[in-house]
């Protein structure tokens, strides 16, 4: 199946760090007895893949759907227990069942001996195998077609090994891209020829009039399974083998397989623009809700972060200049993104410290724009005008008395520019929290792109939406500029 | 006398205008400055300076840009820190490490050459900004005060205004009552007219000739030559770090006793 490789490089990195924090603090995990009927009454978090249709996707009201959904949903009924799933795209959801922040994921993840040494599989539940697709209007009619052409495949999948396997015996081109969508955009682009993925995914995709074709027999390839944890949730992986053996037995595996795969397989409505934006409106309203509350909080956090260091950067000792240096140099000098996989993925491990997804975007949010605001928050406070504070200590006013009175009014109508300036970042910057799977925009946006294929559309209709957003948000912060000065 | 002993004996006594309030309290210097040195980096800007100031004198500093008539001022604050030597103010030095500045710089006011007015802060409060959280005073009892100064200074139709809405006239006018709120017992001037408009000088000039005939302690740097000549009890000829020469304002503009300062008069009147 798809992403057979495991884990994006991203994702190493952080497995990288946690594995050396790790080293320190784990014991080798014991492993317990499974005991099925203790799953009974409890809740699991399960993690899965935002955009893996027809397995994980969102349909037009938004709900979570597809076969890996309709069978951990009948499994849990089955098995007497609750689930709580959460979509926060592949490799995350893989690294949050590594790291205990989740008990399960179901992903189609094919079953690989290297995937084995860090999680235990369920019986597997589906076999898949790589098909090729081409554009309906294509010439290609088989691999011996693709000289000199170029081939687009998913980093880590099964589909990208079996194109590098067979790349010199036909002597393409080979791209590799995140998403299945941009597989599909750039097929119908022209900017790349054919491309390579699992065979569920095309038939789901070319049964969505996606515009493609496949003119090959798929390869044979590995089976999906659910993991846990290696020796980790042993009940639950037994309970959901027990569950999935029942369904098999009573048909209504094959009815769930029939419903996405089959002849007559739902399919996403095909609306004009205006029904497009009508049907992502509530979804991507959440996800502004969700931008918002998380950049205001984050900016409060910033602010007060921006004007600690500020004044440490401007004091007199050397030690707390050099923390606040310190501080600047650390969160500007490293990406957003680092940051909120670290606090989500590798504290709970260093620390058993767990956040919620919420609270490790408002973190790292705050302490990467703190970072910026400490320098606005300095260069504000010099720049106010030294004879200014020469003229208050001339009147007997302390350094304290002088700087709270005189000297930061001043400052704070020279920064506010600039502070506006990064708050309008932030709505942008917030948009990276997506691969932690905050639901913010743009993760919206994703949600409702990987379901019916349209992505120029609705990244069309997102970027509306966030002109609008921070076309507001300025009014609202000149506003209230205004009201300040006016009052101050 | 091309040398840094101050003349104590020559000069006060023989100026007319201040000088029964003079008399009086002209035991005790109220500021003495001992062999002050200061340089910026190796740039030497005090060499070895010594000076006192009674009670009720008007001295001004003249000499050349860069001969350290300004900062041999902002050292009589402890605005500058000087590289040796000692300021006494009031039996005070202010270089030692426990002396509480802050209780000090409440009786010396100073009016810059660029106003320093708080600019988020109507005029009425720049006023009574210092003397309330400073003084102790009531709001009542320092706009009381404030009022009745920018009556002195002709501005109390401006009480509610913000300093960006005044002339530069009027705003060395606010500024001198707002050093005078604090009723200093020295009030120092660095070069208060220099950035002013020719036709601002003037009313800037006459509040500052009131202040010295009311009897007022005052250091004044300045490049107005007729001020000096006029008000002052002793004027002091600041060349190259260290005072060339001193004496009353007769003394030196008549018959100025050095070669440096009969150049430096022969470029500026």
């Amino acid at each position: 199946m798809h992403k057979t490789k495991g884990l994006g490089r991203l994702a190493q990195l952080v497995c990288l760090v946690m594995a050396v924090f790790c080293a320190f603090s784990l014991a080798a995990p014991v492993p317990a007895l499974a005991d099925v009927e203790s799953v009974k009454g409890k809740t699991y978090r399960i993690t899965t893949d935002t955009t893996f249709a027809p397995f994980e996707y969102r349909d037009s009201n938004g709900d979570l759907v597809g076969i890996d959904m309709d069978l951990i949903r009948a499994i849990a009924e089955e098995e007497g227990f609750n689930v709580q799933i959460e979509s926060l795209g592949f490799n995350a959801a893989m690294v949050a069942t590594e790291s205990g922040n989740s008990d399960m994921t179901i992903a189609g993840a094919s079953i690989t001996d290297e995937r084995k040494q860090t999680y235990d599989f369920s019986d597997p539940y589906f076999d898949s195998g790589v098909l090729m697709a081409v554009p309906e209007s294509s010439d290609i009619a088989g691999y011996q077609d693709l000289k000199g052409k170029k081939v687009v495949v998913k980093t880590g999948t099964e589909g990208e090994t079996f194109a590098k396997s067979i790349q010199d015996q036909y002597g393409f081109d080979i791209v590799s891209v995140d998403q299945t969508s941009t597989m599909v955009q750039m097929l119908q682009a022209g900017q790349a020829d054919a491309m390579f993925d699992d065979y569920p995914i095309i038939a789901y995709g070319i049964a969505q009039g996606n515009g493609m074709k496949s003119v090959t027999q798929k390869e044979a390839g590995n089976s999906y399974g659910a993991v846990v944890a290696k020796g980790k949730n042993q009940d639950l992986l037994q309970a959901f083998n027990e569950g999935l053996a029942k369904l098999k037995a009573d048909g209504r595996y094959d009815q769930i397989m029939e419903k996405y795969l089959g002849d007559n397989a739902t399919k996403a409505e095909q609306t004009s623009f205006f029904g497009l934006l009508q049907q992502s409106a509530p979804a991507l309203l959440t996800g502004v809700k969700n931008t918002l509350l998380v950049t205001v909080v984050a900016f409060a956090g910033a602010l007060v972060l921006g004007i600690l260091f500020g004044l440490m950067k401007i004091s007199g000792s050397k030690i707390l200049r050099a923390i606040a240096s310190f501080y600047v140099w650390l969160f500007r000098g490293t990406p957003l993104l680092i940051w909120a996989f670290f606090f989500y993925f590798a504290l709970p491990q260093v620390a058993g410290v767990k956040l919620s997804v919420f609270a490790v975007g408002a973190l790292a949010l705050a302490l990467n724009a703190g970072s910026y605001i400490t320098e606005i928050v300095r260069g504000a406070i010099q720049s106010v005008d030294p004879g200014q504070t020469e003229a208050a200590r001339c009147l007997g006013c302390s350094s304290g008395l002088t700087m709270r009175a005189i000297v930061f009014p001043q400052a704070a109508k020279i920064a506010t520019p600039s502070l506006i300036n990064q708050l309008i970042i932030m709505v942008k910057d917030s948009s990276i929290l997506l691969a932690i799977g905050f639901g913010e925009l743009l993760y919206q946006a994703q949600q409702i792109y990987a379901a019916n294929l349209r992505v120029s559309e609705v990244l069309f209709i997102v970027a509306m939406f966030y002109l609008v957003t921070i076309s507001l948000l300025t009014m609202l912060a000149n506003w209230a500029t205004r009201r300040f000065s006016e009052n101050g | 006398m091309a040398n840094t002993t101050p003349t104590k004996k020559t000069n006060p006594q023989t100026s007319t205008a201040a000088a029964a309030p003079e008399a009086a309290a002209a035991e005790k210097p109220i500021i003495q400055v001992v062999d002050l040195h200061k340089s910026f980096g190796d740039n030497q800007v005090l060499d070895g300076i010594n000076l006192d100031v009674r009670k009720g004198e008007v001295i001004t500093i003249i000499g050349p840009s860069g001969s350290g008539k300004s900062t041999l001022l902002r050292c009589l604050n402890a605005l500058e820190q000087p590289t040796s030597g000692q300021v006494v103010f009031d039996g005070l030095n202010l270089m030692a490490p426990d002396v509480d500045i802050d209780a000090v710089r409440c009786r010396i006011g100073m009016v810059f050459q660029h106003f320093n007015l708080f600019p988020h802060m109507s005029v009425l409060e720049n006023i009574t900004f210092a003397p309330m959280h400073n003084l102790g005073l009531t709001q009542q009892e320092a706009e009381d005060r404030a009022r009745a100064l920018l009556e002195d200074v002709g501005l109390a139709e401006k009480a509610d205004a913000k300093p960006s809405s005044l002339s530069g006239g009027q705003k060395q006018r606010v500024a001198i009552a707002r050093a005078l709120a604090m009723r200093p017992e020295v009030l120092l001037f660095d070069e208060a007219t220099s950035a002013l408009d020719p036709e601002m000088v003037k009313d800037v000039l006459d509040i500052m000739r009131r202040l010295a005939d009311e009897g007022d302690t005052m250091i004044v740097v300045t490049h107005e030559m007729g001020f000096a000549r006029e008000v002052s009890d002793r004027v002091i000829f600041t060349e190259g770090g260290h005072i060339d020469c001193q004496g009353t304002p007769e003394e030196l503009f008549e018959n100025p006793p050095t070669e440096r300062l009969r150049e430096f008069l022969s470029k500026v009147l």
